[in-house]
Protein backbone atom coordinates (compact mmCIF):
# COMPACT_ATOMS: atom_id res chain seq x y z
CA UNK A 1 0.00 0.00 0.00
CA UNK A 2 1.23 3.43 -1.01
CA UNK A 3 0.94 6.43 0.98
CA UNK A 4 -1.15 8.25 -1.83
CA UNK A 5 -3.66 5.11 -0.79
CA UNK A 6 -3.94 5.56 2.77
CA UNK A 7 -4.57 9.02 1.69
CA UNK A 8 -6.63 8.82 -0.37
CA UNK A 9 -8.69 5.66 2.13
CA UNK A 10 -8.32 8.53 4.55
CA UNK A 11 -10.53 10.93 2.63
CA UNK A 12 -13.18 8.48 1.51
CA UNK A 13 -13.69 7.80 4.91
CA UNK A 14 -13.60 10.90 6.83
CA UNK A 15 -14.92 13.36 3.95
CA UNK A 16 -16.61 11.34 1.33
CA UNK A 17 -19.96 11.86 0.79
CA UNK A 18 -22.60 10.18 3.06
CA UNK A 19 -26.86 10.22 3.41
CA UNK A 20 -27.49 11.80 6.52
CA UNK A 21 -30.61 9.76 7.76
CA UNK A 22 -28.26 7.43 9.79
CA UNK A 23 -26.90 10.49 11.89
CA UNK A 24 -30.58 12.10 12.26
CA UNK A 25 -32.43 8.75 13.20
CA UNK A 26 -29.68 8.17 15.66
CA UNK A 27 -29.96 12.38 16.86
CA UNK A 28 -33.56 11.59 17.53
CA UNK A 29 -32.76 7.81 19.30
CA UNK A 30 -29.46 9.54 21.23
CA UNK A 31 -31.93 12.24 22.15
CA UNK A 32 -34.36 10.36 23.85
CA UNK A 33 -32.08 8.72 25.85
CA UNK A 34 -30.74 12.14 27.19
CA UNK A 35 -34.31 13.16 28.08
CA UNK A 36 -35.25 9.98 30.10
CA UNK A 37 -31.44 9.90 31.86
CA UNK A 38 -32.43 13.77 32.63
CA UNK A 39 -35.54 12.95 34.01
CA UNK A 40 -33.77 10.49 36.22
CA UNK A 41 -31.47 13.20 37.91
CA UNK A 42 -35.16 14.38 39.39
CA UNK A 43 -35.60 12.30 42.08
CA UNK A 44 -32.94 13.97 44.99
CA UNK A 45 -32.06 16.58 42.74
CA UNK A 46 -31.18 18.90 45.60
CA UNK A 47 -29.49 16.20 47.56
CA UNK A 48 -27.38 16.21 43.95
CA UNK A 49 -26.88 19.88 42.87
CA UNK A 50 -28.55 22.09 45.35
CA UNK A 51 -27.02 24.53 47.69
CA UNK A 52 -27.11 21.53 50.71
CA UNK A 53 -26.03 19.27 48.75
CA UNK A 54 -24.48 15.94 49.64
CA UNK A 55 -21.14 16.78 47.72
CA UNK A 56 -20.67 20.46 48.40
CA UNK A 57 -19.41 22.52 45.05
CA UNK A 58 -15.98 23.00 47.12
CA UNK A 59 -15.38 19.91 47.38
CA UNK A 60 -16.56 19.18 43.89
CA UNK A 61 -13.99 21.77 42.72
CA UNK A 62 -10.91 20.47 44.80
CA UNK A 63 -11.74 16.95 43.55
CA UNK A 64 -12.32 17.46 39.51
CA UNK A 65 -9.49 20.51 40.03
CA UNK A 66 -9.27 24.20 38.64
CA UNK A 67 -10.29 25.30 35.08
CA UNK A 68 -13.38 22.53 34.72
CA UNK A 69 -16.12 23.88 32.17
CA UNK A 70 -18.83 24.42 34.60
CA UNK A 71 -21.64 27.25 34.40
CA UNK A 72 -22.17 26.12 38.87
CA UNK A 73 -18.57 27.64 39.24
CA UNK A 74 -19.92 31.06 37.08
CA UNK A 75 -23.39 31.10 38.31
CA UNK A 76 -22.72 30.12 41.53
CA UNK A 77 -24.22 27.18 43.33
CA UNK A 78 -27.41 28.62 44.78
CA UNK A 79 -30.66 25.78 44.41
CA UNK A 80 -31.80 28.16 42.16
CA UNK A 81 -28.92 28.08 39.69
CA UNK A 82 -29.01 24.47 39.58
CA UNK A 83 -32.82 24.06 38.71
CA UNK A 84 -31.58 26.86 35.69
CA UNK A 85 -29.25 24.91 34.29
CA UNK A 86 -31.00 21.47 34.51
CA UNK A 87 -34.07 23.20 33.47
CA UNK A 88 -31.60 24.61 30.23
CA UNK A 89 -30.33 21.36 29.75
CA UNK A 90 -34.04 19.26 29.50
CA UNK A 91 -35.23 22.21 27.05
CA UNK A 92 -32.02 21.93 25.02
CA UNK A 93 -32.05 18.01 24.57
CA UNK A 94 -35.86 18.35 23.37
CA UNK A 95 -35.09 21.17 20.82
CA UNK A 96 -32.07 18.39 20.18
CA UNK A 97 -34.19 15.25 19.45
CA UNK A 98 -36.83 17.62 17.70
CA UNK A 99 -34.26 18.73 15.64
CA UNK A 100 -34.76 22.47 16.99
CA UNK A 101 -31.82 25.14 15.87
CA UNK A 102 -30.15 21.40 15.88
CA UNK A 103 -26.82 22.49 16.62
CA UNK A 104 -26.96 25.30 19.10
CA UNK A 105 -29.44 22.34 21.36
CA UNK A 106 -26.51 20.42 20.75
CA UNK A 107 -24.06 23.11 22.11
CA UNK A 108 -26.00 24.21 24.93
CA UNK A 109 -27.05 20.57 26.22
CA UNK A 110 -23.47 19.79 26.34
CA UNK A 111 -22.40 22.40 28.08
CA UNK A 112 -25.29 22.07 30.79
CA UNK A 113 -24.60 18.42 31.13
CA UNK A 114 -20.55 18.55 31.75
CA UNK A 115 -21.67 21.31 34.49
CA UNK A 116 -23.91 18.43 36.18
CA UNK A 117 -21.74 16.36 35.97
CA UNK A 118 -18.50 18.29 37.29
CA UNK A 119 -20.93 20.01 40.22
CA UNK A 120 -21.29 15.93 41.47
CA UNK A 121 -19.25 13.53 40.05
CA UNK A 122 -20.02 10.57 42.31
CA UNK A 123 -22.91 9.75 40.96
CA UNK A 124 -21.99 9.48 37.69
CA UNK A 125 -22.07 5.84 35.68
CA UNK A 126 -20.29 5.03 32.33
CA UNK A 127 -24.08 5.99 30.58
CA UNK A 128 -23.62 9.29 31.66
CA UNK A 129 -19.73 9.55 30.19
CA UNK A 130 -20.93 8.21 27.13
CA UNK A 131 -24.19 10.80 26.65
CA UNK A 132 -21.18 13.40 27.53
CA UNK A 133 -18.28 12.45 24.73
CA UNK A 134 -20.67 11.48 22.15
CA UNK A 135 -22.64 14.86 22.67
CA UNK A 136 -19.39 16.76 22.27
CA UNK A 137 -19.18 15.12 18.82
CA UNK A 138 -23.08 15.18 17.96
CA UNK A 139 -22.31 18.89 18.05
CA UNK A 140 -20.04 18.79 14.81
CA UNK A 141 -22.26 16.71 12.75
CA UNK A 142 -25.64 17.44 10.62
CA UNK A 143 -27.52 15.64 12.79
CA UNK A 144 -30.24 18.64 11.48
CA UNK A 145 -30.28 18.26 8.22
CA UNK A 146 -33.27 15.05 8.15
CA UNK A 147 -36.29 14.40 10.47
CA UNK A 148 -35.59 17.78 12.29
CA UNK A 149 -38.17 21.33 12.71
CA UNK A 150 -34.78 22.83 11.07
CA UNK A 151 -35.28 20.44 7.80
CA UNK A 152 -38.87 21.08 7.98
CA UNK A 153 -38.94 24.71 8.67
CA UNK A 154 -35.99 25.07 5.63
CA UNK A 155 -38.43 23.48 3.12
CA UNK A 156 -41.40 24.92 4.21
CA UNK A 157 -40.11 28.30 3.21
CA UNK A 158 -38.24 27.13 0.02
CA UNK A 159 -35.16 27.27 1.15
CA UNK A 160 -34.49 23.43 0.46
CA UNK A 161 -35.66 21.57 -2.12
CA UNK A 162 -35.09 17.74 -2.68
CA UNK A 163 -34.14 14.94 -0.32
CA UNK A 164 -30.74 16.28 1.82
CA UNK A 165 -27.52 16.28 0.08
CA UNK A 166 -25.14 13.88 1.51
CA UNK A 167 -22.86 15.29 3.63
CA UNK A 168 -19.43 14.78 4.92
CA UNK A 169 -19.36 12.37 7.52
CA UNK A 170 -16.15 12.93 9.41
CA UNK A 171 -17.90 13.88 12.85
CA UNK A 172 -20.18 10.59 12.31
CA UNK A 173 -17.03 8.98 11.90
CA UNK A 174 -15.89 9.99 14.67
CA UNK A 175 -18.86 9.09 16.86
CA UNK A 176 -18.85 5.56 15.40
CA UNK A 177 -14.94 5.06 16.49
CA UNK A 178 -15.51 6.68 19.81
CA UNK A 179 -18.39 3.48 20.06
CA UNK A 180 -15.74 1.22 18.39
CA UNK A 181 -13.33 2.50 21.34
CA UNK A 182 -15.88 1.76 24.29
CA UNK A 183 -16.74 -2.22 23.01
CA UNK A 184 -12.74 -2.61 22.59
CA UNK A 185 -11.48 -0.43 25.54
CA UNK A 186 -14.09 -2.75 28.05
CA UNK A 187 -13.43 -5.83 25.83
CA UNK A 188 -9.54 -5.20 26.96
CA UNK A 189 -10.16 -4.08 30.20
CA UNK A 190 -12.01 -7.34 31.05
CA UNK A 191 -9.25 -9.23 29.46
CA UNK A 192 -6.88 -8.41 32.02
CA UNK A 193 -9.09 -10.15 34.69
CA UNK A 194 -9.30 -13.27 35.91
CA UNK A 195 -12.85 -13.46 36.53
CA UNK A 196 -13.42 -12.87 33.49
CA UNK A 197 -10.91 -15.40 31.66
CA UNK A 198 -12.09 -18.05 33.65
CA UNK A 199 -15.65 -16.99 33.13
CA UNK A 200 -16.63 -16.30 36.69
CA UNK A 201 -17.72 -12.17 36.01
CA UNK A 202 -21.40 -13.52 35.42
CA UNK A 203 -21.44 -15.47 38.39
CA UNK A 204 -19.82 -12.62 40.79
CA UNK A 205 -22.47 -10.27 39.26
CA UNK A 206 -25.57 -12.13 39.49
CA UNK A 207 -25.09 -12.55 43.25
CA UNK A 208 -24.67 -8.76 43.60
CA UNK A 209 -27.97 -7.55 45.48
CA UNK A 210 -27.87 -4.23 44.24
CA UNK A 211 -28.12 -4.82 40.41
CA UNK A 212 -30.73 -7.51 40.71
CA UNK A 213 -33.87 -7.03 38.88
CA UNK A 214 -36.06 -9.40 37.67
CA UNK A 215 -35.07 -13.29 37.89
CA UNK A 216 -33.26 -15.68 35.40
CA UNK A 217 -34.01 -18.76 36.86
CA UNK A 218 -31.92 -21.61 34.64
CA UNK A 219 -28.84 -19.53 33.77
CA UNK A 220 -28.27 -17.96 37.12
CA UNK A 221 -28.36 -21.74 38.31
CA UNK A 222 -25.88 -23.12 36.37
CA UNK A 223 -22.12 -22.89 36.62
CA UNK A 224 -21.68 -23.83 33.29
CA UNK A 225 -24.08 -21.45 31.31
CA UNK A 226 -23.05 -18.26 33.33
CA UNK A 227 -19.49 -19.42 32.30
CA UNK A 228 -20.56 -19.50 28.81
CA UNK A 229 -22.36 -16.03 28.89
CA UNK A 230 -19.22 -14.26 30.17
CA UNK A 231 -17.66 -15.25 27.19
CA UNK A 232 -19.97 -14.75 24.82
CA UNK A 233 -20.89 -11.16 26.11
CA UNK A 234 -17.23 -10.53 25.58
CA UNK A 235 -16.47 -11.86 22.25
CA UNK A 236 -20.14 -9.58 21.56
CA UNK A 237 -18.08 -6.42 22.98
CA UNK A 238 -14.69 -7.25 21.10
CA UNK A 239 -17.02 -7.59 17.90
CA UNK A 240 -18.71 -4.26 18.49
CA UNK A 241 -14.93 -2.77 18.89
CA UNK A 242 -13.39 -4.28 15.63
CA UNK A 243 -14.93 -6.39 13.39
CA UNK A 244 -18.55 -4.45 13.22
CA UNK A 245 -16.91 -2.17 10.41
CA UNK A 246 -16.94 -5.59 8.12
CA UNK A 247 -19.94 -5.18 6.28
CA UNK A 248 -21.06 -8.98 5.39
CA UNK A 249 -21.00 -9.07 9.71
CA UNK A 250 -22.42 -5.79 10.37
CA UNK A 251 -26.24 -6.10 10.67
CA UNK A 252 -25.51 -9.94 12.94
CA UNK A 253 -22.76 -8.30 15.52
CA UNK A 254 -25.53 -5.48 15.37
CA UNK A 255 -28.32 -7.44 16.36
CA UNK A 256 -26.16 -9.97 18.72
CA UNK A 257 -25.10 -6.34 20.83
CA UNK A 258 -29.26 -5.38 20.91
CA UNK A 259 -29.98 -9.01 22.18
CA UNK A 260 -26.75 -8.49 24.85
CA UNK A 261 -27.88 -4.72 26.45
CA UNK A 262 -32.04 -6.13 26.14
CA UNK A 263 -30.95 -9.24 28.07
CA UNK A 264 -28.59 -7.19 30.81
CA UNK A 265 -31.51 -4.73 30.54
CA UNK A 266 -34.06 -7.58 31.99
CA UNK A 267 -31.63 -8.79 34.51
CA UNK A 268 -29.76 -6.12 35.95
CA UNK A 269 -30.55 -2.99 37.64
CA UNK A 270 -28.84 -0.17 35.85
CA UNK A 271 -31.19 2.31 35.04
CA UNK A 272 -30.85 4.17 31.40
CA UNK A 273 -27.26 2.54 30.75
CA UNK A 274 -28.35 -0.27 28.39
CA UNK A 275 -30.57 2.10 26.66
CA UNK A 276 -27.55 4.65 25.89
CA UNK A 277 -25.60 1.75 24.28
CA UNK A 278 -28.63 0.84 22.45
CA UNK A 279 -28.64 4.24 21.27
CA UNK A 280 -25.28 4.00 20.31
CA UNK A 281 -25.71 0.93 18.24
CA UNK A 282 -27.48 3.14 15.42
CA UNK A 283 -24.84 5.01 15.14
CA UNK A 284 -23.34 2.02 13.72
CA UNK A 285 -25.99 1.13 11.12
CA UNK A 286 -24.68 1.23 7.61
CA UNK A 287 -26.15 4.28 5.93
CA UNK A 288 -27.70 2.15 3.59
CA UNK A 289 -29.64 0.00 5.44
CA UNK A 290 -30.84 3.12 7.95
CA UNK A 291 -31.71 4.55 4.21
CA UNK A 292 -34.24 1.65 4.23
CA UNK A 293 -35.27 1.40 7.50
CA UNK A 294 -36.78 5.01 7.48
CA UNK A 295 -38.19 4.10 3.80
CA UNK A 296 -39.99 1.11 5.69
CA UNK A 297 -40.90 3.35 8.01
CA UNK A 298 -42.51 5.70 5.74
CA UNK A 299 -44.60 3.41 4.22
CA UNK A 300 -45.94 2.54 8.12
CA UNK A 301 -47.42 6.07 8.43
CA UNK A 302 -49.85 7.79 6.42
CA UNK A 303 -48.08 11.38 6.69
CA UNK A 304 -45.17 12.03 8.47
CA UNK A 305 -44.28 15.70 8.23
CA UNK A 306 -41.17 15.80 9.14
CA UNK A 307 -40.04 12.94 6.42
CA UNK A 308 -38.69 14.60 3.28
CA UNK A 309 -41.38 14.31 0.41
CA UNK A 310 -39.41 13.73 -2.22
CA UNK A 311 -37.95 10.74 -0.70
CA UNK A 312 -39.33 7.68 -2.88
CA UNK A 313 -42.89 7.14 -1.85
CA UNK A 314 -43.68 3.20 -1.17
CA UNK A 315 -45.90 1.55 -4.11
CA UNK A 316 -49.46 1.85 -2.23
CA UNK A 317 -48.81 5.80 -1.27
CA UNK A 318 -47.69 6.44 -5.31
CA UNK A 319 -51.09 5.24 -6.46
CA UNK A 320 -52.77 7.52 -4.03
CA UNK A 321 -50.95 10.16 -5.03
CA UNK A 322 -51.41 9.86 -8.32
CA UNK B 1 -21.60 27.82 14.71
CA UNK B 2 -22.31 25.13 11.92
CA UNK B 3 -19.22 23.55 10.73
CA UNK B 4 -20.75 24.23 7.06
CA UNK B 5 -17.90 23.28 4.91
CA UNK B 6 -19.55 22.60 1.17
CA UNK B 7 -22.61 23.85 0.01
CA UNK B 8 -25.94 21.78 0.29
CA UNK B 9 -25.83 20.39 -3.12
CA UNK B 10 -27.11 16.91 -4.61
CA UNK B 11 -23.72 17.29 -6.80
CA UNK B 12 -20.83 15.09 -5.55
CA UNK B 13 -18.24 15.63 -7.67
CA UNK B 14 -18.82 19.57 -7.92
CA UNK B 15 -18.58 19.98 -4.07
CA UNK B 16 -15.94 17.94 -3.94
CA UNK B 17 -13.56 19.69 -6.50
CA UNK B 18 -14.56 22.91 -4.28
CA UNK B 19 -13.09 21.68 -1.37
CA UNK B 20 -9.84 21.41 -2.92
CA UNK B 21 -9.73 24.59 -3.06
CA UNK B 22 -10.09 25.29 0.57
CA UNK B 23 -6.84 23.42 1.16
CA UNK B 24 -6.80 25.28 4.87
CA UNK B 25 -10.10 23.95 5.82
CA UNK B 26 -9.29 20.76 5.03
CA UNK B 27 -6.17 20.80 6.88
CA UNK B 28 -8.16 22.04 10.23
CA UNK B 29 -10.52 19.71 9.56
CA UNK B 30 -7.99 17.01 9.19
CA UNK B 31 -6.35 18.43 12.20
CA UNK B 32 -9.76 18.25 14.39
CA UNK B 33 -10.29 14.94 13.09
CA UNK B 34 -6.42 13.32 14.03
CA UNK B 35 -6.70 15.58 17.31
CA UNK B 36 -10.04 13.78 18.85
CA UNK B 37 -9.23 10.49 17.56
CA UNK B 38 -5.65 10.85 19.29
CA UNK B 39 -8.21 12.58 23.15
CA UNK B 40 -10.25 9.15 22.51
CA UNK B 41 -7.20 6.83 22.51
CA UNK B 42 -4.56 8.11 24.82
CA UNK B 43 -7.91 8.90 27.25
CA UNK B 44 -10.31 5.70 26.76
CA UNK B 45 -8.02 3.06 25.92
CA UNK B 46 -6.29 0.75 28.89
CA UNK B 47 -2.56 0.25 28.99
CA UNK B 48 0.39 2.57 29.21
CA UNK B 49 3.32 3.05 27.07
CA UNK B 50 5.81 5.41 26.84
CA UNK B 51 4.40 7.17 23.70
CA UNK B 52 0.98 7.22 25.01
CA UNK B 53 1.94 8.67 28.31
CA UNK B 54 3.94 11.39 26.59
CA UNK B 55 0.81 12.32 24.38
CA UNK B 56 -1.16 12.09 27.94
CA UNK B 57 0.73 15.38 29.33
CA UNK B 58 -0.60 17.30 26.21
CA UNK B 59 -4.42 15.99 25.90
CA UNK B 60 -5.42 15.00 29.21
CA UNK B 61 -5.93 18.34 30.65
CA UNK B 62 -8.09 19.75 27.71
CA UNK B 63 -10.42 16.11 27.78
CA UNK B 64 -10.94 17.04 32.08
CA UNK B 65 -11.24 20.43 31.25
CA UNK B 66 -13.81 19.92 28.44
CA UNK B 67 -16.00 16.67 30.57
CA UNK B 68 -14.51 14.64 27.82
CA UNK B 69 -12.56 11.94 30.11
CA UNK B 70 -13.67 8.70 30.00
CA UNK B 71 -12.76 5.28 31.72
CA UNK B 72 -14.77 1.99 30.14
CA UNK B 73 -13.84 -0.35 33.09
CA UNK B 74 -17.48 -1.54 33.88
CA UNK B 75 -17.61 -4.67 35.79
CA UNK B 76 -13.90 -4.56 34.94
CA UNK B 77 -11.04 -5.66 34.80
CA UNK B 78 -12.86 -7.85 37.81
CA UNK B 79 -16.25 -7.24 38.99
CA UNK B 80 -17.12 -6.56 42.59
CA UNK B 81 -16.65 -9.73 44.62
CA UNK B 82 -18.57 -8.45 47.72
CA UNK B 83 -22.16 -6.81 49.03
CA UNK B 84 -21.89 -4.04 50.88
CA UNK B 85 -24.00 -1.05 52.01
CA UNK B 86 -23.51 1.90 54.25
CA UNK B 87 -24.73 2.97 57.81
CA UNK B 88 -24.14 6.31 60.04
CA UNK B 89 -24.38 6.25 63.29
CA UNK B 90 -25.09 9.73 64.83
CA UNK B 91 -24.57 10.63 68.23
CA UNK B 92 -27.01 13.27 70.14
CA UNK B 93 -26.36 16.07 72.65
CA UNK B 94 -28.47 14.33 74.90
CA UNK B 95 -26.37 11.55 74.85
CA UNK B 96 -28.13 9.21 72.41
CA UNK B 97 -27.44 7.74 69.45
CA UNK B 98 -29.38 6.50 66.15
CA UNK B 99 -28.71 4.53 63.41
CA UNK B 100 -29.22 6.51 59.94
CA UNK B 101 -28.70 3.85 57.22
CA UNK B 102 -27.73 4.61 53.62
CA UNK B 103 -30.23 4.41 51.02
CA UNK B 104 -30.32 0.48 50.18
CA UNK B 105 -31.32 -0.38 46.77
CA UNK B 106 -31.06 -3.63 47.43
CA UNK B 107 -34.17 -3.76 49.76
CA UNK B 108 -36.36 -1.77 47.39
CA UNK B 109 -38.70 -3.22 44.42
CA UNK B 110 -38.05 -2.57 40.85
CA UNK B 111 -39.34 0.61 40.58
CA UNK B 112 -37.32 2.74 43.67
CA UNK B 113 -34.58 0.52 42.70
CA UNK B 114 -34.30 2.29 39.29
CA UNK B 115 -35.03 5.82 40.99
CA UNK B 116 -32.74 5.57 43.48
CA UNK B 117 -29.55 3.54 41.85
CA UNK B 118 -28.13 7.07 41.95
CA UNK B 119 -27.74 6.84 45.87
CA UNK B 120 -25.93 3.42 45.63
CA UNK B 121 -23.64 4.59 43.19
CA UNK B 122 -22.54 7.64 45.13
CA UNK B 123 -22.73 5.70 48.64
CA UNK B 124 -21.18 2.06 47.95
CA UNK B 125 -19.21 2.68 44.70
CA UNK B 126 -17.34 6.09 45.48
CA UNK B 127 -17.99 7.11 49.74
CA UNK B 128 -17.34 3.20 50.51
CA UNK B 129 -13.83 3.54 49.31
CA UNK B 130 -10.63 5.38 50.79
CA UNK B 131 -9.59 6.69 47.97
CA UNK B 132 -12.99 9.09 48.06
CA UNK B 133 -12.07 10.38 51.48
CA UNK B 134 -12.28 13.63 50.55
CA UNK B 135 -16.06 13.41 50.74
CA UNK B 136 -16.54 11.67 53.85
CA UNK B 137 -16.94 15.39 55.42
CA UNK B 138 -19.37 16.01 53.40
CA UNK B 139 -21.39 13.14 53.73
CA UNK B 140 -21.16 13.29 57.42
CA UNK B 141 -22.54 16.62 57.52
CA UNK B 142 -25.43 15.49 55.13
CA UNK B 143 -26.19 12.82 57.66
CA UNK B 144 -26.26 15.07 60.73
CA UNK B 145 -28.87 17.66 58.65
CA UNK B 146 -30.78 14.77 58.00
CA UNK B 147 -30.89 13.89 61.68
CA UNK B 148 -31.58 16.85 63.47
CA UNK B 149 -35.15 16.86 63.44
CA UNK B 150 -35.44 17.31 67.04
CA UNK B 151 -35.41 21.09 67.97
CA UNK B 152 -32.49 21.23 71.75
CA UNK B 153 -31.01 18.10 70.46
CA UNK B 154 -28.57 18.47 67.45
CA UNK B 155 -26.39 15.15 66.61
CA UNK B 156 -22.78 15.63 67.90
CA UNK B 157 -20.83 13.33 66.12
CA UNK B 158 -21.38 10.81 63.05
CA UNK B 159 -19.78 8.05 62.34
CA UNK B 160 -19.75 6.58 59.27
CA UNK B 161 -19.49 2.54 58.75
CA UNK B 162 -19.17 0.10 56.02
CA UNK B 163 -20.90 -3.31 55.65
CA UNK B 164 -19.65 -6.13 53.12
CA UNK B 165 -20.42 -9.50 53.10
CA UNK B 166 -17.58 -11.53 50.60
CA UNK B 167 -19.41 -13.31 47.63
CA UNK B 168 -17.29 -16.66 47.04
CA UNK B 169 -15.28 -18.06 44.49
CA UNK B 170 -17.73 -21.14 42.61
CA UNK B 171 -14.72 -23.14 43.16
CA UNK B 172 -14.63 -22.73 46.84
CA UNK B 173 -17.80 -22.46 47.81
CA UNK B 174 -21.14 -21.97 45.42
CA UNK B 175 -23.26 -19.41 46.52
CA UNK B 176 -26.74 -20.25 44.78
CA UNK B 177 -28.56 -17.12 43.34
CA UNK B 178 -30.86 -15.32 45.74
CA UNK B 179 -29.23 -16.01 48.37
CA UNK B 180 -28.86 -13.37 51.11
CA UNK B 181 -26.45 -13.03 53.77
CA UNK B 182 -28.16 -12.62 57.12
CA UNK B 183 -26.93 -8.69 59.17
CA UNK B 184 -24.57 -10.74 61.77
CA UNK B 185 -22.79 -12.36 58.77
CA UNK B 186 -21.46 -9.20 57.48
CA UNK B 187 -18.20 -7.47 58.51
CA UNK B 188 -18.40 -4.22 59.39
CA UNK B 189 -15.63 -1.15 60.43
CA UNK B 190 -16.02 2.08 61.45
CA UNK B 191 -14.19 4.40 59.11
CA UNK B 192 -14.57 8.12 59.83
CA UNK B 193 -15.72 10.23 63.00
CA UNK B 194 -17.22 13.54 62.71
CA UNK B 195 -17.59 16.35 65.23
CA UNK B 196 -20.76 18.39 64.21
CA UNK B 197 -20.64 22.50 64.63
CA UNK B 198 -23.28 24.09 65.10
CA UNK B 199 -22.70 25.67 61.64
CA UNK B 200 -23.46 22.03 59.94
CA UNK B 201 -27.15 21.86 60.96
CA UNK B 202 -28.34 25.54 60.05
Amino acid sequence: MKLKDIRTLWNHFFFGKEPVEGIAVFRICFGLVLIVSALFLLPGFSDWFGSHAIVQASTAATFTGPGRLNLFSWLGDSENTAYFIYATHLAAVVGLTLGFFTQTSAVVAFVTLVSLHHRNPLILNSGDTALRVILFLLIFSRAGDAFSLDRWRELRRGRASGPPAPQMPWAQRLIQLQICLMYLATACFKLQGEAWSQGDAVYYSSRLWDFERFPVPFLYDSLWAMQGVTWVSMAIELALGTVVWVKEWRASILISGLLLHLSIEYAMNIPVFQWVMISLLVALVAPKDMRYLTTKMQSLWERWPLVDPLLPLPAGRRKKAA
Amino acid sequence: MRMKILPDSSADNQSFDRIETFDWRRLSLNLFVIFHLSVLFVCGMPGTFPLKEKAAQFLRPYALRMGLWQSWDMFAPEPLTLNAYLEAEVEFSDGSTRIWTFPRVSEMGVIDKMINERYRKWAVDNIRLDKHSLFWADTARYVARKTNTVPGNPPQKVFLWRYWHPIEAPQRKYVPAGYRARAGQFQKYKFFSYRVTAEDVR
